[in-house]
């Protein structure tokens, strides 16, 4: 990767060292024990947005290979972010709109975080689509522990990103600042849960002032964790309702971003509104109902619709066993998205 | 040389110990040999005193006790009084040939009356197999003793009332008149117990929990209830043992041969006449749990024999504590392994644990906001993987309740209406299982228990739908039969149908 800048090596590693305050040599052994490629700013393969930013970094820590990193900049991209404290529903929500953006060739970009994060990578990745993941650490180690499967994942299937050399340790400083990428690598930001204050906000920011469309999921007015996304609602941010007819005004509305990177309009036609199937029983069709307000554990579906106690457990099993409604833990519904 | 029947505790069985004593010129003194405990050694002491101050001294002689086998550890405060009577017909206070047919079991005080002592019921029970035909024991312990029949139990208040009702039949008689009339007062004084301990009427909303109560109570089934601090977990779970059908006479005398041996209860309440209802604390150790100790004791799970043990901040509990349950969760008994021997304890009970969802408790509450770091939250619901989850039938989320809930107090159902459910399911439980028996015979074919449970083929679909939903494991599956079963006894169902497999999975744990 180094040699296809054009640049003496010399020249790039005394520049690249001299940026990052990092021995060149070491800097050079590091790549190679970590099977990692760095692009500079200014390369045929670093990412054009990244240029609109203020401080636009150096260069790039890549892990995943130059042919993704082509196709990266070929496609369109979204990213999503969101709580690390998530809700079954924000998860379900998150899987729901990262599987329809593979669905449409749209990369989905995020951070590895806890929660949100990590389900949009791995939904994206199960349904066969490109994901990249910046770091707020070196690329080659995953932030946190606990995603190391995963990160090694997306090594193998997609790519990982970072301005920070390999063995570079998370910060409080390195978020923000690898907020700015996220907002910046992604033609719009999709925020599926977040509550006040949350980093995903921070990311938002970010993208506004990039000018970048913002999309949000709403959440139940009641409920901490969602008054994140629901504020930016009223603050002017798109609703997320439907993942097919978001991934539509998404396209719509990064056209000219994009430039004819990608289709102009989505792939696929929007989706028809949601139904409850046939051959549900009343109380079946009374508890489909009532879970279209969220979540509700079976003690709250028995006020909801007056049955009692052991059918609508036994209609929320047959429902299950539809595939109709999800669980969200013991006794607890929701409907998939 | 005298010999008289003794008796050493093993879990909770008495066995007969012969305890012989001899009296020889030589230096004063008593010798008790035959691996007796620090407790048993004291009675030396106990018994000199305790002769003494009844007016029988004994004799400034070398006496020797022994308790055969030689190599069986003596344990407990029940040998004073055998060992006494023997060394006192040794000494010639009574004829030797007095003793035969003689049990005995007591503690001597230093003021020569005798005092109560664990595990009676047990002991009088041994009696009964070995044929003796008189048992002396100490008056308190008397309403045990009379439980089991066979043998003639005389309560006997001192020391010299036990050598008296040894020498003389007639005195025998006396003791035993008056324990009659004793017995004849305390019935008509005392009214058997009234039923007014916690009902579930006083619990408004909650019918999931309710519902899950009733099936646990029907079937013995092991239970999790999940909510935040306050939602009324352990309210719950106190009314469990309402359900429950009284005590039958056996289940009784298990219980009260349990409690007896423990020594938890006053032996003058008489026979256990209401299911158990135990909670120990989370920082309970694994010995006190599930039985143990250098002498083995039961545990907390033993004293829930036939009633209900209550784990309160299930988490909250030691790895090893937890682990030791799994043997009596599958068994329903206990069995401690010490050098020598190894007990049994009965340990059928009804598990009801509660948790939070996580370790501030408000982890899905629809007001307050939880506090905890995903880090946190995982290490908390890791400590709860593994067996004893997996052994928990019914799974339910107790939601806090609003106030306007609570505000509607009428209608809730008593715990007699659910009971009375519950002891109907028991009959046709019982009716189904002699009725299935004679008609299959011994198969042991799992299709044949399958059909014998009552599974049509639309339900076994199902069931095989859960499995590729990944929702239900080996034993998963067959949890859910027994569970769905239960639930159809309740509606006096023969056959399993698709809403009670339906109901029966949706209180799985996911």
């Amino acid at each position: 990767m180094l040699r296809a800048q054009g640049l003496a090596p010399q020249g790039i590693g005394r520049f690249v060292a001299a940026r990052l305050k990092v021995p060149m040599k070491e800097l050079l052994e590091s790549l190679e024990r970590h099977h990692l490629s760095f692009v500079a700013a200014g390369s045929q393969y670093y990412p054009p947005e990244f240029l609109h930013l203020n401080k636009p970094p150096a260069g790039l820590f890549v892990a995943g290979g130059q042919a993704r990193l082509t196709e990266l900049l070929q496609v369109p991209r979204i990213t999503i972010v969101g709580t690390r404290r998530a809700s079954a529903y924000g998860l379900a929500v998150t899987s729901a709109f990262a599987k329809a953006s593979a669905t449409a060739q749209v990369a989905v970009v995020s951070g590895l975080a806890l929660g949100i994060d990590a389900r949009a990578h791995e939904a994206a990745l199960d349904a066969g689509g490109l994901t990249v993941a910046i770091l707020g650490s070196g690329a080659e180690a995953a932030y946190p522990r606990r995603h190391r499967h995963l990160h090694q994942r997306i090594r193998e299937c997609g790519l990982v990103l970072s301005e920070l050399p390999p063995g570079s340790k998370p910060a409080p400083w390195s978020f923000p600042l690898r907020n700015r990428l996220l907002a910046a690598l992604g033609d719009a930001v999709l925020v599926t849960e977040a509550g006040i204050p949350s980093g995903a906000l921070i990311t938002v920011d970010r993208a506004l002032e990039l000018g970048r469309e913002v999309f949000a999921v709403p959440g139940a007015i009641s409920e901490a964790g969602h008054v994140g996304c629901n504020r930016l609602l009223k603050d002017g941010a798109r609703a997320a309702l439907l993942p097919e007819e978001t991934m539509q005004e998404f396209f719509d509305e990064t056209r000219n971003l994009r430039n004819g990177r990608g289709p102009a309009r989505a792939p696929f036609t929007e989706s028809l509104g949601r139904r409850p199937g046939d051959g549900l029983t009343p109380v079946g069709r009374l508890v489909w109902m009532a879970l279209a307000g969220g979540p509700l554990s079976v003690e709250e579906l028995v006020q909801a619709t007056g049955a009692g106690a052991s059918e609508v457990a036994a209609a929320c099993s047959l429902l299950e066993l539809r595939g109709e409604v999800l669980r969200a833990g013991p006794g607890r519904y929701l409907l998939p998205p | 040389m005298a010999a008289v029947q003794g008796y050493a505790l093993l879990g909770v069985e008495a066995v007969p110990v012969r305890v012989e004593a001899h009296v020889r010129p030589g230096l004063p003194g008593m010798t008790i040999v035959g691996l007796p405990s620090a407790a048993v050694r004291e009675a030396s002491d106990r018994i000199r005193s305790g002769a003494v101050s009844s007016g029988i001294p004994l004799p400034t002689q070398r006496i020797t006790v022994n308790l055969p086998p030689a190599d069986l550890r003596k344990e407990g405060s029940g040998f004073d009084l055998p060992v006494a009577l023997s060394v006192l017909a040794a000494a010639g206070y009574a004829d030797p040939g007095r003793l035969r047919g003689v049990g005995a079991v007591g503690e001597v005080a230093l003021d020569g009356l005798v005092r109560p002592v664990r595990g009676v019921l047990a002991v009088a029970e041994a009696a009964q197999r070995s044929r003796i035909s008189v048992l002396l024991v100490p008056v308190a312990n008397l309403l045990e003793a009379r439980e089991v029949g066979g043998c003639l139990a005389v309560g006997v208040r001192s020391l010299l009332e036990a050598l008296r009702a040894v020498k003389e039949p007639g005195y025998r008689e006396l003791l035993l008149e008056r324990g009659r009339r004793w017995l004849a007062r305390r019935d008509q004084a005392s009214p058997p117990a009234l039923n007014g301990g916690p009902d579930l009427a006083d619990v408004a909303g909650h019918s999931q929990a309710k519902r899950a109560l009733e099936i646990s109570a029907a079937g013995g089934h092991h239970l999790l209830l999940a909510g935040s601090p306050g939602a009324g977990k352990t309210m719950l779970a106190r009314r469990l043992p309402s359900l429950l059908p009284p005590l039958q006479r056996n289940e009784a005398l298990e219980v009260t041969r349990v409690w007896s041996v423990a020594g938890v209860r006053s032996p003058l309440a008489g026979l256990v006449a209401e299911r158990p209802f135990r909670a120990p604390h989370h920082s309970v150790s694994r010995a006190a749990l599930v039985g143990g100790g250098s002498q083995p004791r039961p545990g907390e799970i033993s004293l829930a024999h036939r009633g209900v043990l209550f784990l309160d901040e299930l988490p909250e509990f030691s790895r090893d504590s937890l682990e030791a349950l799994r043997q009596p969760l599958e068994d329903g008994r206990v069995v401690i392994s010490r050098g020598q021997a190894s007990c049994l304890f009965p340990a059928r009970a009804t598990i009801v644990a509660a948790m939070n969802p996580c370790p501030c408790g408000f982890h899905g509450h629809p007001v307050r906001r939880c506090q905890c770091t995903p880090s946190r939250l995982d290490s908390y619901r890791d400590r709860l993987s593994g067996p004893l989850l997996d052994r928990i039938d019914l799974h339910v989320e107790v939601p806090p309740l609003d106030f306007e809930g609570l505000e509607t107090g009428d209608g809730e159902e008593t715990s007699a209406r659910v009971q009375s459910r519950v002891a109907a399911a028991a009959t046709f439980r019982c009716v189904r299982e002699a009725a299935g028996a004679a008609y299959a015979g011994a198969g042991s074919h799992p299709r044949a228990l399958e059909e014998r449970l009552g599974l049509t083929p639309a339900g076994r679909a199902l069931l095989r739908q859960a499995v590729g939903r990944g929702l239900l494991g080996g034993r998963g599956y067959v949890r859910t039969l027994a569970v769905a079963r239960t639930i159809a006894d309740l509606e006096q169902s023969l056959l399993l149908e698709e809403q009670h497999l339906a109901e029966a999975l949706a209180l799985r744990a996911s």
